[in-house]
Formats: structure tokens, sequence, C-alpha cells
């Protein structure tokens, strides 16, 4: 278990630059600069006067130095923190103290290990936005070329309609004078002389 | 029950310093001072001077070494820098390169 984390511990002062790939928790004190690609605790107590770039900070102590986090800063309600913050996400709690500018949303700072990991989130959410796109313009091209095909049908059949049309006329000649009169005029007239003829 | 833990992937270049125990697994570039004990892992890299009270090695160590207690080197231990100690341990299987003085 305490493999996996670093510890400053309370009666420590670490005095230079700390870079990692773990998980940092600091009871003491740092003084210069703190690069890891993992979660920063400030405990109650600690005093970090440095520069942070972590995944994670979540401060209970003091913090002079600028924070830069690629995921959440949370600061509860003991927290002291004198520094610019830029931070994806961010949480303070009622009691916390914070003099500086306050960054949100864009987390992307020159934290070089740190930033990266946090960013491929970032980078899978717009592939989903283009990829989910590109169902969408996949399906429309195939719902587009069946209209194509269905439109043809449709050709097909209106000329039965208009064959169909003629002996409806035929029929009821008497009821649609003033309204089938034009159309049907010379096929009426025809099948009339046709028929006059064969009658 | 080391108070302060440098993890295996964490490098530091300053100084550590303090009066609790201190458990080094990853790489140290400056200086540690306790007056409690040291203890250097196995795959720890420290290019520092190291005082404490027993301080153990079992990573590698190039710098000075101050023990007010005694120092143990184990047999994964390498140590290259003069050491100073009330006491010594080399295991068989450990490296050493340097200078002891047992005076203090």
């Amino acid at each position: 278990m305490s493999n996996e984390t670093t510890v400053i511990g309370a009666e420590a002062v670490l005095t230079g630059d700390l870079r990692g790939e773990e998980d940092l928790q600091v009871l003491g004190r740092v003084e210069g600069s703190i690069t890891i690609a993992g979660a920063l605790v400030v405990d109650r107590g600690a005093v970090v006067a440095a520069t942070i770039a972590a995944q994670q900070v979540t401060v209970r102590g003091a913090v002079i130095g600028d924070i830069s986090c690629s995921g959440l800063v949370s600061l509860e309600s003991e927290a002291r923190v004198s520094g610019d913050i830029a931070a994806a996400s961010f949480a303070v709690q009622e009691g916390a103290q914070l003099s500086g500018k306050l960054d949100m949303g864009s987390g992307q700072t020159p934290a070089a290990p740190v930033e990266q990991e946090p960013e491929e989130p970032a980078q899978d959410r717009p592939p989903r936005k283009a990829a989910a796109p590109a169902r969408k313009k996949a399906p429309a091209l195939k719902k587009a070329p069946p209209p194509r095909k269905k439109a043809p049908p449709a050709k097909k059949k209106a000329p039965p309609a208009k064959k169909k049309a003629p002996p409806a006329k035929k029929k009821a000649p008497a009821k649609k004078k003033a309204a089938a009169k034009r159309p049907p005029r010379p096929r009426t007239a025809a099948g009339k002389k046709v028929r006059t003829k064969r009658k | 029950m080391a108070s302060t833990i440098i993890g295996k992937s964490i490098v530091i270049e300053g100084d550590v310093s303090g009066t609790e125990e201190m458990l080094i697994q990853g790489t140290v570039k400056g200086s540690v001072t306790t007056s409690e004990d040291v203890q250097v892992e196995e795959g720890a890299v420290v290019e520092a001077e190291v005082e404490g009270a027993d301080v153990t090695i079992s990573g590698q160590v190039t710098g000075t070494v101050k023990a007010s207690g005694r120092l143990e080197l184990t047999a994964d231990g390498r140590l290259v820098g003069d050491v100073k100690a009330a006491r010594i341990s080399f295991a068989e299987g450990s490296t050493f390169k340097g200078n002891v003085d047992m005076d203090l």
C-alpha cells in the first residue's frame, strides 16, 4: 500500500523539485515544485510553497504557489491557497481561503506527463462526437438512395392511375361534366367516337 | 512505519530533511537529513549526502553517509562514498567503495 503513495511526513521538509507518477501526500513542508501524474493531497498542517502540477489536488493545508491540475482541485474547509489555479474542475468547501486567479475548464497547462492522460479523455470525447455524426451521415446516405428507388415505382404506379382514371370517367361522365371535361375531352371524345362508331 | 516515503516513481532533486524516519524507494539527488532512521530500499537511487540515526542501504547510494547509530549495507546494497558511523554492518554481497570513519 505504502509503496504506491509517497508521503512527505509532518516532520519533514523537502526543498527542491519533486516529480513522479504516483500519488503524493504532503503532511510536512515542501518548497520548490511538485509535478506528478497522480493525486496530490496537501494535508492539514502541511505547507507547500511550490508550483504544483498534478492530475488531482486536494488541499486541507496551505499552498503558496500556482496549481495546474488536469482534473479536480478540491479545497476543503481548512485550505488556504495563495496562487493561481488552473483546473478542469474545481470544488471549494465553506471556510476555504483562496487568493488568486481561477481558471476552470482549461486544465491544459504546461505539465508534461501529468496533462497527457487527462487530455486523452478530452480527445476521446471529440472522436465520439465525430463518430456520432459519421454514423448519422452513413444512415442518411443509406436512406437517401431508397427514396430514389421508391420514386420510380411511384412513377410506375402513377401511369396505371391514369389508365384507371379514364374508365372511371367513362362510367360517370355525367357527374363530372364541368371539372373533368378538359382532360377527358380528347379521350372521351375518342372513346365516344370509337364506341359510337362501334355502336 | 516510516513517516516519510519517497515512492518508486518519484524523483527529487533537492534536499529532504526532517526529524522522522525516511523510506526511500525512488530517486533523490541532493541530500537526505534526518535525526531518525533512513532506509534506502532496493531499486532506490540516492545521489546525495545521507544523514540519519540508523541508516540501512539496500539500494544504490552515491555520497557521504553519516549515521549516528548504525550503518547497515545489505546484500543488495551498493555504496560509493565515505562513511561516518558509530557501528557498521556490511552484508556479504554488498558493494562499498570509500573511507570509513568510526570516530563518531
